[in-house]
């Protein structure tokens, strides 16, 4: 009857602001940053982030309740920068280490597909059937004792044999 | 590809994914050089932010079963669906139709009459009838049976539709692409996280497990580091079927890249200027 949307735990409501930067009060370049929608995984990720730099006094997140979707983030920097300046140094680097991750991903997995790593492969019969498309994991088709790839990808598929998607 | 301009981590080394094994149900991985953080944000983000297709709403036309309507199409609700495409379908809340439309939802049917005297007909995820032939139960080949939904008896029948939707594991478990995540760093406990009860052998009692091999065993008279971190990290990811173990990770990666950029927006578009930058109270 009263209970929240589901979706609202992830699902920024129409107006809100993701962030709002309140400075400390009493310490001289500390600030809050209410983070909305989130959760450790991101608050965890930021907090450590920041501790990597030495100009970061200070840097701790918590999720006030359980039942409330938001992280609140408290920094204090030195004197010779801001807090937001900090984050935004955080996120940066975040994305960077992500994405460089997120390629290497990309590029291990031309090498596991491609010889290194046999994917199982099961008889042709087995591998479409009428109404149902073939299953997605038979795509990969490098065995153990033959490394050519004997079976076409299916229709729509652009991962065949040692291909790797370079969609992502 | 492009030189690591981000930043290094104490250890001086870049961030590093070693592949182990790839199959089509688990994906084993090394992650190194990176924040324990890191590692546990991929872990969460798997397991419960990466986008599947599962049914999320069942009308009931005729269900003559033992079972409860309610039972049923929470039954249904389980069944992986195959979600490689889950990235063109939308999330029907997104989406300008009321309801659900072609765009945002796939559309399941299922028909079972049991007609057959002195036998059980069994209802499966095969007698699921999609209207997207990209998105159909799961299954390993012709020799599958299928997930078991129900159980008939002569004369019983089922007959519903059922409406899949694009959604996430944070919002219900059902959407989640991973049957299991493991997860282990230092298997040898060089950093006393892990807090052993031994009787009187501890390397009897608590033999190390098979990431040891891939880890770097302490000397005898190795003393205790208090400075370290975790910094290698053993992952084995495996699917519930919906989608490739390797694609849960890559949407892992870039559900993490989204998450970061809709806070680094939060962040920009907060107008520094106007943030009341008072001058700290005396007290
Ligand atoms: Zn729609």
């Amino acid at each position: 009857m009263n209970a929240p949307d589901r979706y609202d735990l992830f699902y920024l409501p129409e107006g809100a602001k993701k962030m709002t930067i309140t400075p400390d009060p009493k310490v001289e370049n500390g600030a809050t940053f209410d983070i909305l929608r989130e959760d450790h995984t991101m608050g965890n990720l930021i907090r450590s982030k920041l501790l990597e730099e030495s100009q970061v006094t200070f840097a701790g997140y918590k999720v006030p309740h359980p039942l409330e979707h938001n992280v609140v983030l408290k920094v204090q920097t030195t004197l010779d920068t801001k807090p937001e300046m900090m984050v935004a140094k955080a996120l940066n680097d975040l994305i960077t280490e992500v994405s460089y991750l997120k390629q290497k991903f990309v590029e291990e997995l031309g090498r596991a597909r491609a010889l290194v790593i046999p994917r199982e492969q099961k008889p042709m019969e087995e591998q479409s059937q009428i109404g149902i498309p073939p299953t997605t994991t038979t795509t990969i088709t490098t065995t153990r004792e033959n490394n050519t790839h004997t079976n076409p990808p299916p229709a729509g598929s652009n991962t065949g044999g040692v291909a790797v998607d370079m969609d992502f | 590809m492009e030189p690591y301009t981000g930043t290094i981590n104490s250890g001086g080394a870049k961030p590093e994914i070693k592949i182990d094994e790839l199959t089509s149900e688990r994906v084993k991985f090394i992650l190194t050089n990176t924040d324990l953080s890191m590692a546990n944000a991929l872990r969460r983000i798997m397991i419960a932010e990466v986008a599947t297709i599962a049914i999320d709403m069942v009308e009931f036309e005729l269900n003559t079963s033992v079972l409860a309507d309610e039972f049923i199409a929470h039954r249904l609700g389980l069944i992986p669906l195959d979600s490689t495409e889950a990235e063109k379908i939308k999330y029907s809340r997104e989406c300008s139709c009321q309801g659900a439309c072609k765009e945002c939802s796939v559309e399941l049917n299922l028909h079972v009459k049991c007609t057959e005297e002195d036998t059980t007909k069994d209802v499966t995820s095969r007698d699921l009838v999609s209207n997207d032939p990209r998105v159909t139960p799961i299954q390993d080949g012709l020799k599958d049976p299928g997930i078991l939904i129900a159980k008939l008896r002569k004369g019983q029948e089922i007959k519903v539709k059922c409406i899949a939707k694009k959604g996430v594991a944070k919002e219900h478990a059902k959407w989640s692409p991973c049957a299991a995540v493991a997860f282990e760093y230092d298997p040898f406990n060089k950093l006393r996280h892990a807090h052993y009860w031994i009787e009187d052998d501890e390397k009897k009692e608590w033999p190390a497990s098979k990431n040891a091999e891939k880890d770097f065993p302490p000397g005898d008279d190795e003393v205790f580091d208090f400075t370290a971190k975790p910094n290698r990290f053993y992952f084995e990811v495996e699917t519930i079927g919906s989608m490739k173990p390797e694609d849960i990770v890559m949407n892992a990666f870039k559900k993490l890249l989204e998450k970061i950029s809709s806070v680094q927006m939060g962040l920009t578009t907060n107008d520094v200027n106007a943030i009341n930058r008072e001058p700290p109270r005396e007290f």
